[in-house]
């Protein structure tokens, strides 16, 4: 994974140096403009009731893809973009056993553009989970699961087609009462990446 | 000999990635509707004394977009000047800051152009349409199509060398479908440049048919003996004829 880093942010430092001679005031993107990105944090256990026991914990990688909507709408702090696209979430559990989980899921994010380079955002995203976790702890019984995710963050634009972002994330991960018991599993995530535009 | 399950097993397999190439390219589509609701002459030519003629001078392009102004664009400005030269009915056109002006004594005549746009992106519905499009892991992406609104109003004022002048107006609009995958900055780059091609061929339709209050009067008096040179606007494109493509364009 740490190679998988170290690529991505040799990529991103020679695209900023490619873009730096070619700036313009602000970042805008019309309607069909794609987003490909990298994100990557640290999951960590919410155990939200008493028969919740395991802390399971772990680092997490989610490669994305999405498409802005429509302009930008809106005339005060809310000012911002729709966009539609999908994630492809892979969970490394190192606690309390070594397993992984790997999901697809569709996802829509909205982001507020009225503070030009500094972009506040909200996303939610579920799709389907499959982990080997799943029938090793006394929350969840099958490897089959689904993964909903809701969380906010902000990106910075050091150019005007690559942003950094860091951000939290909740994630639920539950059978959705496919096979008992189905407790789910609940993490926060926070989480920093970045993201080109094209 | 195969076994009966190995050839249904097949068959799914050819039918589900049929279905999956059929979602694909049927979500990768994208069309453009052009549509007012009368429809402008379909030809319009006439004979002039070339000595007639006078040149023009381009002077302030005002954008307003849903009612706010905005910057100038030289594209604008670029277009305006094509349309017009081809229509014959100017000897020369100047563009301030390009080329020296006429003096005061000359005759000429001065153009203001006010582009009015309009646009709705539909972005709730779009933002909706987004999220059921995702629910559904982008399975309903070829049903679910977006769309995009754009219309502009020409207003073109022009004042002749004796202080008349006169106000010439022309419309059209038109909409952008799309399904998301595609979805791309280009198809809505086609939809306003056809949209403004559309009112631009109109507005020159209407200053040939007044072409005669821009004219010298006195050489319109010795056509028999001068130079003629023949005074059109552009042909407007085919109606409905083309790729699903149905274009119409008002004129007031």
């Amino acid at each position: 994974m740490l190679r998988v880093l170290h690529l991505a942010l040799l990529m991103l430092s020679l695209s900023m140096a490619h873009e730096a001679s070619a700036q313009t005031l602000e970042p805008y993107f019309p309607i069909g403009t794609q987003e490909v990105g990298l994100t990557a944090g640290y999951l960590l256990p919410h155990r939200l009731t008493k028969d919740h026991v395991t802390k399971q914990q772990g680092p997490a990688l989610m490669p994305s893809w999405g498409i802005i909507l429509h302009e930008p709408v809106g005339n005060g702090w809310y000012r911002g973009q729709t966009s539609v696209g999908a994630e492809f979430v892979y969970i490394q559990f190192r606690e309390p056993i070594l397993t992984h989980g790997v999901g697809f899921t569709p996802k829509l994010k909205y982001t507020f553009v009225a503070l030009n380079r500094l972009r506040p955002y909200v996303e939610f995203a579920g799709g389907p989970f499959w982990t080997d976790l799943g029938g090793r702890i006394p929350e969840e019984s099958s490897e089959f699961n689904f993964i909903l995710t809701a969380g906010f963050g902000v990106s910075w634009f050091v150019t005007n087609r690559t942003a950094l972002n860091v951000g939290y994330r909740f994630h639920h991960i539950s059978n959705a009462g496919t096979k008992m018991p189905n407790l789910g599993i609940n993490s926060s995530l926070p989480f920093g990446g970045f993201a080109f535009y094209f | 000999m195969p076994k009966p399950g190995w050839q249904a097993g097949h068959v799914a397999n050819i039918t589900a990635s049929l279905c999956l190439v059929f979602t694909v390219a049927a979500g990768c589509s994208r069309w453009v509707e052009i549509h007012d609701p009368v429809e402008q002459a379909s030809s319009n030519q006439i004979s002039v004394p070339a000595l007639a003629r006078v040149p023009l001078v381009l002077g302030s392009i005002q954008i307003n977009r849903n009612g706010s102004a905005q910057n100038p664009q030289l594209e604008l400005d670029r277009r305006l000047l094509t349309v017009l030269e081809e229509t014959n009915l100017f000897s020369t056109l100047y563009q301030p800051g390009l080329m020296q002006p006429p003096s005061a004594d000359d005759r000429f005549v001065t153009a203001r152009l006010t582009l009015n746009e309009t646009i709705e992106p539909h972005a709730g519905g779009a933002a909706w349409r987004g999220l059921v499009i995702g629910a559904s892991m982008f399975t309903l992406t070829p049903v679910l199509p977006l769309e995009y609104e754009y219309g502009s109003e020409l207003v073109l004022d022009l004042t002749r060398w004796d202080g008349q002048s006169k106000q010439y107006r022309a419309a059209s609009s038109g909409t952008a479908r799309y399904h998301l995958f595609g979805a791309t900055p280009l198809v809505i780059d086609e939809l306003k440049g056809q949209v403004l091609e559309r009112a631009l061929i109109a507005l020159t339709h209407r200053l040939v048919f007044d072409a005669g209050f821009f004219l010298i009067s006195e050489q319109l008096a010795q056509f028999s003996t001068s130079r003629s040179i023949v005074v059109r606007a552009r042909k407007a494109g085919p109606r409905s004829s083309e790729a699903g493509l149905s274009q119409e364009t008002a004129l007031r």
